[in-house]
């Protein structure tokens, strides 16, 4: 595969899985906090 | 909100767009358009729709007469709820004419998994009779509808909450087993195609391509940003209106967008475009248009041990994906009915079933997919674009940045940077206005908005033959405008009926 495809897949894949862990992970946290 | 912003834009649209625009010359305005765009809307129409919420509306046309009132006159304020109304019912009405359609492939498509109709077939060839076949079409999109109706006039969104539970993990495991197969398929049909050629296809940044259609790659990437996570059509506003006052939507807003974006840009990517590189060619993959989703994948399945029943899983999966999203748009024609014209859900159901089906059958009759595709572009690519416009107009800078900023944050678990402010107030409009500047300048160029629609924009937009697609042009643009004027006598009876007396003496007398 060439480089710079990979670069910009590993990059924007990188990034969508990190928005998506910081953000659910953060949103279950305040949900148990309000519920308790 | 989540259950309803993953659908098939996920994996059927973003596919096709994504090969029609160039793949990696697509990538780069996606991406700029989800951070410029599709995270500062989401959060103005989240915040929009509890606003509104607060005052008892579910609809547009209301929500942006309350907020626009904050700097203008009511008589002048109603002018943008007639515009968001207007455009919303649009939306919703033509989207749903062909949306549903979409939904009703997959049920044809897990039946034919089911019986193995496609198996040792070309799948090319397999869709397109399908798609000339009717009386088919009829059966499986009325089906879905038939099935749409029942679930809205019962008012069963409960009982779907708990299917969307189970179903959507199910979506996103099944969805990774297959990256996993597409990504290990290697070169099955010929040494020269493969699927690392496609994905290699869709990242490898591609700026001359960008550079010769920078508007229309860049409109449909925004237009695709708006399609996949349900913005600029009114759905978002209804979810968001039956928050309470301190419900928490920044964070909420984001997480939407984000398990949105892993199941668009990570599965959906990586599942239609190399499994149809591997199968179909580079050139197939590129020029298969609405259809690519159903002329690549069938091909893994068709080659898979057991692959009748899970061809039939992945695609009934693909159905409820669907059917969750098309509920919120049937619902929000069922809502607008009962509050403004009290009519009880149960007939307002099946009046807008009428309705939808009635504005369907030109879909379902034209096996070409030109009107399809006509309806597609204006409302995948313009109306969305353009009611998202509409958004930071009034809720941003109408309803008073400061005010919007103190709204967004009532009872937020996070804090936003408060340099995405001048992204909101500033860059996302100018954004949206030059792209639809230029992108309107690109079309009239090229015969697209001329009475007698061109051949450059007939066989290289829209797919079709020309000059035989020229008369369901035509067609396709008198619905429309027929959709838009209708939208607007709704918008304007729904803020006339609870504002009448402040609109009649022209100063704000409901207030909270």
């Amino acid at each position: 595969m060439d480089t710079g495809a990979l670069a910009f897949l590993v990059f924007a894949w990188g990034t969508i899985f990190i928005m998506m862990y910081w953000s659910i992970t953060k949103l279950l946290h305040h949900e148990k906090q309000q519920k308790a | 909100m989540a259950g309803n912003a993953i659908g098939l834009g996920n994996f059927w649209r973003f596919p096709y767009q994504l090969a029609s625009n160039g793949g990696g010359a697509f990538m780069i305005p996606y991406f700029i358009a989800l951070f410029f765009l599709g995270i500062p809307v989401m959060w103005i129409e989240w915040t929009t729709g509890r606003y509104g919420g607060k005052y008892g509306h579910g609809t547009i046309g209301p929500m942006f007469y309350l907020m626009a009132r904050e700097s203008l006159k009511p008589k002048t304020a109603m002018i943008f709820g007639i515009i968001g109304g207007m455009l919303a019912f649009s939306v919703a009405s033509l989207l749903s004419s062909y949306y549903y359609q979409i939904i009703g492939w997959s049920a044809a498509y897990t039946y034919y998994s089911l019986t193995g109709a496609y198996f040792g077939k070309d799948t090319v060839q397999f869709f397109l009779n399908y798609v000339a076949d009717t009386k088919s079409v009829i059966l499986f999109w009325g089906l879905t509808m038939i099935i749409l109706g029942i679930a809205v006039g019962q008012g069963v969104s409960k009982g779907i909450e708990r299917w969307v539970k189970v179903m959507m993990p199910l979506l996103y495991v099944f969805a990774i087993l297959l990256v996993i197969r597409a990504l290990t398929l290697g070169s099955p049909v010929k040494p020269e195609w493969s699927a690392i050629k496609g994905l290699e296809y869709i990242w490898k940044p591609n700026f001359e391509v960008l550079s010769h259609n920078f508007f229309k790659i860049s409109l449909a990437a925004a237009g695709q940003i708006f399609f996949t996570l349900s913005l600029g059509m009114g759905i978002i506003h209804n979810y968001a209106s039956y928050l309470g006052p301190e419900d928490d939507v920044a964070l909420s807003g984001l997480a939407t967008v984000s398990l949105n974006e892993f199941a668009e840009v990570i599965l959906g990517g990586s599942l239609a475009i190399p499994i149809a590189f591997a199968y179909l060619g580079p050139e197939q993959a590129v020029k298969s248009g609405v259809g690519l989703a159903y002329m690549a994948l069938p091909n893994v399945f068709m080659h898979m041990p057991g692959g009748q029943i899970f061809g039939a899983m992945w695609f009934l999966l693909l159905w409820f994906a669907g059917f969750t999203s098309a509920i919120a748009t049937y619902n929000y024609l069922v809502a607008m009915i009962e509050e403004d014209i009290h009519i009880d859900r149960k007939i307002g159901t099946w009046l807008v079933f009428i309705f939808l089906f009635l504005l369907g059958l030109p879909v379902a009759l034209d096996s070409s997919l030109v009107y399809l595709s006509e309806l597609d572009m204006w409302v995948g690519s313009y109306f969305l674009v353009l009611l998202g416009l509409f958004d930071v107009i009034v809720a941003v800078w109408l309803f008073k940045p400061d005010n919007f900023w103190e709204e967004l944050h009532k009872g937020a678990f996070i804090k936003v940077p408060s340099w995405f402010k001048p992204i909101m107030v500033f860059i996302a409009p100018l954004f949206m206005i030059i792209l639809l500047g230029g992108n309107t300048w690109d079309y009239y160029k090229m015969g697209a908005l001329s009475f007698h629609v061109s051949k450059a924009y007939v066989e290289g937009v829209l797919g079709g033959a020309y000059p035989d697609a020229v008369p369901i042009v035509m067609r396709a643009r008198i619905v429309i405008l027929v959709i838009i004027i209708i939208g607007a006598i709704e918008a304007y009876l729904a803020i006339k009926k609870k504002y009448g007396e402040e609109l009649a003496k022209n100063e704000v007398l409901i207030k909270l």
